[in-house]
């Protein structure tokens, strides 16, 4: 890693960091003033400008990698973590400024910053996080000397970070369920909320999951070998998917269709992260060490 | 959650809260339960008490008791995985029974609806899917098996019977069907459980059509069996050793080549520490725990769970989820605009599941391994192939009509400048390295973090492939190393062979030795003249025998030699039946009548080898085999006779040369020759440059000599070879990609000029040389670690011989001729049996049928999400009784 990269890997910590930090006092502002929600809005950018930062310093940083080791930087365990925490950052500017957030009645600021704080939390957690990970870059095999790899890969790890900003809002929801006991804590309607994060998020999944699909046939034939990555991929597509039906089922409330994308958020770490410890890794070909 | 008023106790409801208390104690006490020998009693006795206290208070199929249940089920899994072989599994059977009442009581009170007269269609409720779905699957796999276990006609009624009952079934409840498999419970029932099938399938080690049923129970053993340990230490790893040699190492490594660098390469050594301490507690645990892994293995294997995305219960979860669509897509007619993404999305779904099916039947999926033709007769595998064995038809050989013929095949490898710290004693403190990159500049050695750098290294320039014309040495700024030129005129080994005085090991040549001595001084140069190959020598040295280290016999490698020793109580003998200096050669010759084979005087000093003829009082002859050199520990290990390692007897060979060219140069720069033959010298013979050295059967000149020599390259860039030039090199004869890789560093080292200089590379079983700084501190060799990429020029003939195609293979571009489509995923080096090229074989004429339906279903789901006034929901909701949803989602 070079100090260049370094210096850019800390400036996102720090922004991820700002974020938690704007949000937090955004909050702390709304619930102390008097003043109407739409005159508060604007201390919500105390927080989202960081984060939209974060996606751009993320974005050099790639670029500076792929510029070093003359490839595309989109292979290794390291290299996953930063798409996914540019993936994680642009999916909450645009769930924020043209998803779900802007749409609530009344638009209830303190919440948008509570859930601006939620996933500037996550994406600070997964930049700390990557920082364990040995961030020299990796020898491209034959098999993976090929454009698909900046296909697939981004869309299936940037669509793993839109998807987290659900799976935060879900999260927050069941949290701020189990303590106030109510259902539409803060008068909002957590399950339209969630939905409309889970909108941005899940087309992406859907996609690089067939472009997947499409690689494989093209560099080896394969288009679908129940290898450990592509199931788990398929169960991470399934929960969602249960999430979708189950969500309108008859009889259905928030509460459930919220666990299951919390269960869907866990699939995800599982297909990315924890590969290596299922049994079956022994013949995949998709595990990190 | 609203359930129809049937499903639903009557009893006031119980809190979350509380049924996870409730939950806690029947866990804790079913814990304590499974420590007692009581065969499982005790906990069955409590699971069993447990279901009929919640059933007097009318709560036995209370929501909120099932979710307590699963919860302390996650629970205790997670914590029978940290707490490993301590933690009884009585907490979890019992949790899982209490369940398995509690969906029986549910079930049986949804069934109900069923058995009552009226009209009304029973409600569609998870209870009766999640019962309903995996006994269809069951069905299924019945079908299979009633068709293999008993005979055609048998086979054929049972099967008949079995389908007809589950098609008689949901005929009667047709109405119920209908509203079944165009719900959206259903749907969320087959998508669970074909997810949990998926999920059995990444944690059951599944078989690979290339793995023999033994490979795949060894595998399944040590895999299933490593899982736990690797749970164990998810958060940390098992701790280990560090020396205090590897802490030097880590401070060496941060100080020369820059700080952060040496700590990466410890973290990356304790990892791998880590892992194979990790594998070792595996091993251990598979072994104490083998029998209940192999109870597991059979069970796994006889539910076809090892085989689980091709069993039928599995395809049919995908069959009835298929069924499901259709049944939904029907219900939702007549379309309207907004509906486009829902349609697209769902119709694609189906279009994909039959595509699925159809390539399933039709696909094709085969290997062939072909040697290239311009490398013939460097390997036995063919060049040609005109058919392929059909893994999907069980290995059967399959033509295609025509012939695939392999003219060329090379592989590409990503090169890395290995830097090296020479350390005083004269090995290496320090190692790295680097990726080539034009411009790329390495900073080297500073004495502390603040310190500027005492070398630096530029690479000005980087090659893939270049000529060098004269990989040589020249005389330069004082190195003090000295040179000499040897010229093979050798045919298939013409060129320049260097010896310097760094690197002293012999030539091998056919029944001799070539040694080069550059004496230091008048007096080693006349030592070097007179005789050192003791006289007793034996035709390959000499044979060893001992027993703990000790050494009972020293008998000449000669055959027909004998010798006798005392052992284990006994008196030995031993007798030398075989020698030879190439032990590979032999092996390879083994098949070739005796007097075709090479006989050991003209063999090339490798690994040696004697076969050995031991015998004793009351012990038969035995047959021992005594190696030199890396092969010494084998031939005591895995290939030692059990008779002899039971004795205690070990049989070493310690090669000896017994006739030696030796040349010496004088400090004065005159050189002279001498041959030696088990201690007999023959009359020094000068020697002046372009004299032929007295070698028989080899035609080596002397060449020149250099003092203060340093590495002389002169470097010829190659342009790429275009895929066009490699098919028609290929079929010119030519398989080697000619030229090697180099990079040109500027070197720029303490109290000295900055110079340039080159580093030359090449294949990975070709000898690189190993470069070094003017100080002599830095050494530095390109090395290939690993593929980057394939190539082979490949070509299909028709049976009168005519060329019907030809492309280049890389990944991505496979050939494709008459509906196959060859990919190449291997390449074997020359030197481990290639050069060969591995192609897998696939026919599927489907592929761009699914590429399609692939494209629907995300333009579908793109469409119904993203797009204004599209609706994903309509029907549910209305028949809900709630009110239908507008175009919001």
């Amino acid at each position: 890693m070079t100090s260049i990269e370094s210096t850019l890997h800390w400036t996102v910590v720090a922004l991820f960091a700002l974020g938690v930090l704007g949000y937090v006092a955004a909050f702390g502002l709304h619930l102390a003033s008097t003043k109407h929600a739409s005159r508060r809005r604007a201390w919500n950018w105390m927080g989202l400008v960081p984060v939209a930062a974060s996606f751009l310093a993320v974005a050099v940083l790639l670029l500076a990698r792929g510029l070093h080791a003359g490839s595309i930087p989109f292979q290794s365990k390291y290299e996953t973590f930063l798409i996914m925490m540019a993936g994680l950052a642009v999916g909450f500017v645009a769930f924020d400024l043209g998803g779900g957030l802007r749409k609530i009645k009344g638009w209830p600021g303190a919440w948008v910053a509570l859930f601006g704080a939620a996933a500037a939390g996550t994406g600070l957690t997964f930049a700390l996080l990557s920082k364990q990970e040995d961030a020299q870059a990796l020898l491209k095999p034959p098999a993976l000397q090929t454009y698909w790899i900046a296909i697939h890969t981004p869309c299936m790890i940037v669509s793993y970070g839109l998807l987290y900003v659900a799976v935060a809002t879900a999260g927050l929801f069941l949290v701020l369920r189990a303590v106030t006991k109510r259902d539409d804590v803060g008068g909002l309607d957590w399950d339209n909320l969630v939905h409309s994060a889970m909108k941005i998020g899940f087309p992406f999944l859907t996609v690089g999951l067939f472009l997947g699909c499409v690689w494989g046939q093209e560099a080896w034939s394969t288009y679908w070998g129940w290898d450990i990555k592509e199931t788990w991929a398929f169960i991470t597509w399934a929960v969602f998917l249960v999430y979708f039906h189950l969500r309108r089922s008859p009889g259905a409330d928030g509460v459930k269709s919220a666990l299951v994308v919390v269960l869907g958020g866990a699939a995800i770490l599982v297909t990315w992260l924890c590969m290596h410890l299922l049994p079956e890794s022994v013949s995949s070909l998709h595990v990190y060490n | 959650m609203t359930e129809p008023a049937t499903a639903r106790s009557d009893a006031a409801p119980v809190t979350y809260g509380r049924a996870v208390l409730w939950t806690a104690v029947l866990f804790g006490l079913s814990w304590w339960a499974g420590l007692g020998e009581t065969h499982g009693i005790a906990p069955a006795v409590l699971g069993i008490a447990f279901c009929v206290l919640i059933a007097r208070r009318g709560v036995l199929r209370s929501q909120s008791l099932v979710m307590a249940g699963v919860t302390w089920l996650v629970l205790g899994a997670i914590l029978e995985l940290v707490f490993l072989d301590s933690l009884p599994a009585a907490p979890l059977v019992v949790l899982l029974g209490v369940l398995l009442v509690q969906f029986l009581a549910q079930l049986a009170s949804d069934l109900r609806a069923f058995a009552s007269p009226g009209d009304a269609v029973p409600p569609v409720t998870y209870a009766v899917t999640f019962a309903l779905v995996p006994l269809l699957a069951f069905g299924a796999e019945m079908f299979r098996l009633a068709r293999i276990v008993y005979s055609e006609s048998v086979g054929a009624v049972v099967s008949m019977t079995i389908a007809a009952s589950f098609l008689l079934l949901l005929a009667v409840w047709w109405d119920w069907t209908k509203r079944a498999f165009s719900s959206l419970k259903m749907a969320v029932t087959l998508l669970s459980l074909i997810g949990l099938g998926s999920l059995a399938g990444t944690i059951v080690i599944q078989h690979m059509p290339e793995d023999s049923v033994e490979a795949h129970h060894e595998k399944f053993m040590n895999g299933e069996g490593a899982a736990p340990v690797n749970a164990r230490y998810l958060f940390s790893d098992p701790p280990v050793a560090w020396s205090d040699a590897e802490e030097a190492r880590r401070a060496a490594m941060n100080e020369k080549f820059g700080a952060g660098e040496g700590d990466r390469w410890a973290k990356l050594q304790r990892q791998e520490k880590a892992r194979k301490a990790k594998e070792t507690e595996a091993r251990a645990w598979v072994a104490a725990n083998h029998d209940a892994l192999q109870s597991f293995y059979e069970l796994c294997e006889s539910a076809r769970l090892t085989r689980i995305f091709k069993t039928w219960y599995f395809n049919a979860l995908l069959v009835l989820l298929g069924f499901t669509v259709v049944g939904v897509m029907a219900r939702r007619w007549p379309y309207r605009w907004r509906d486009s993404g829902w349609v697209a999305t769902h119709a694609g779904i189906v279009f994909t599941l039959v595509c699925l099916a159809a390539s399933d039947l039709a696909v094709r999926d085969g290997f062939v391994q072909l040697a290239p033709t311009a490398a013939q007769g460097a390997t036995d595998v063919p060049t040609e192939a005109r058919s392929f064995k059909d893994q999907q038809d069980g290995g059967r050989p399959r033509g295609f009509g025509w012939t695939l013929r392999l003219v060329r095949t090379s592989a590409d490898w990503y090169q890395e400048l290995a830097v090296a710290f020479a350390s005083e004693g004269g090995g290496v403190s320090a190692q790295q390295n680097f990726r080539l990159f034009p411009g790329k500049v390495i900073e080297l050695e500073r004495p502390s973090p603040d310190a500027p750098p005492r070398y630096r290294l530029e690479m000005i320039e980087v090659l893939d492939r270049c000529r060098t014309s004269q990989v040589g040495y020249r005389r330069g700024p004082g190195s003090g190393m000295t040179a000499l030129q040897l010229v093979v005129d050798e045919k298939g080994a013409a060129g320049d062979h260097w010896v310097t005085d760094e690197e002293t090991s012999p030539l091998a040549l056919p029944g001799s030795q070539l040694v080069v001595v550059m004496a230091k001084s008048p007096e080693d140069a006349e030592r070097a003249l007179t005789a050192r190959i003791p006289a007793s020598t034996g035709s390959i040295g000499f044979v060893r025998v001992t027993s703990e280290g000790e050494e009972l016999a020293r008998i000449p490698a000669t055959v027909g030699q004998s010798g006798e020793f005392d052992a284990d109580g006994r008196r030995w003998r031993l007798v030398v039946s075989e020698t030879t200096f190439d032990v590979t050669r032999s092996l390879a010759e083994r098949k070739l009548p005796e007097a075709e084979r090479t006989p050991v005087e003209k063999q090339v000093p490798g690994i040696g080898g004697a076969t050995l003829l031991v015998s004793a009082d009351g012990v038969d002859l035995q047959r021992a085999n005594a190696f030199s050199g890396e092969f010494d520990e084998i031939g005591n290990g895995q290939m030692a006779n059990p008779v002899l390692k039971k004795a205690g007897l070990a049989f070493h060979l310690d090669l000896v040369v017994p006739r030696e060219v030796r040349v010496v140069v004088r400090p004065d720069d005159t050189a002279v020759c001498v041959i030696e033959e088990r201690g007999t010298v023959s009359t020094p013979r000068a020697l002046g440059a372009g004299d032929v050295l007295p070698i028989e059967g080899a035609a080596i000149r002397f060449g020149k000599l250099v003092r203060d020599a340093e590495l002389d390259v002169t470097v010829e860039p190659l342009a790429a070879e275009s895929d066009a030039d490699y098919m028609r090199n290929g079929l010119s004869g030519v398989n080697e990609q000619p030229g090697r890789p180099a990079v040109r560093l500027r070197v720029t080292e303490p109290g000295a000029e900055p110079y340039e200089m080159w580093v030359v590379g090449g294949d990975p079983w070709t000898r690189t040389p190993l470069v070094e700084s003017r100080d002599k501190r830095l050494k530095m060799v390109l090395t290939s670690t690993a593929e980057s990429m394939y190539r082979s020029a490949v070509q299909a003939i028709d049976p009168a011989g005519n060329v019907l195609g030809e492309h280049v293979v890389r990944v991505n571009t496979p050939f494709r001729m008459g509906g196959y489509e060859f990919y190449q995923n291997q390449f074997m080096r020359p030197d481990q049996g290639g050069p060969v090229a591995v192609f897998r074989v696939k026919y599927d004429p489907f592929v761009p049928f699914l590429y399609a339906g692939f494209a629907l279903i995300s333009i579908g789901v793109i469409v119904m999400l993203w797009f204004p006034g599209q609706r994903a929901f309509k029907l549910h909701a209305h028949l809900a009784g709630l009110p239908e949803e507008g175009p919001k989602n």
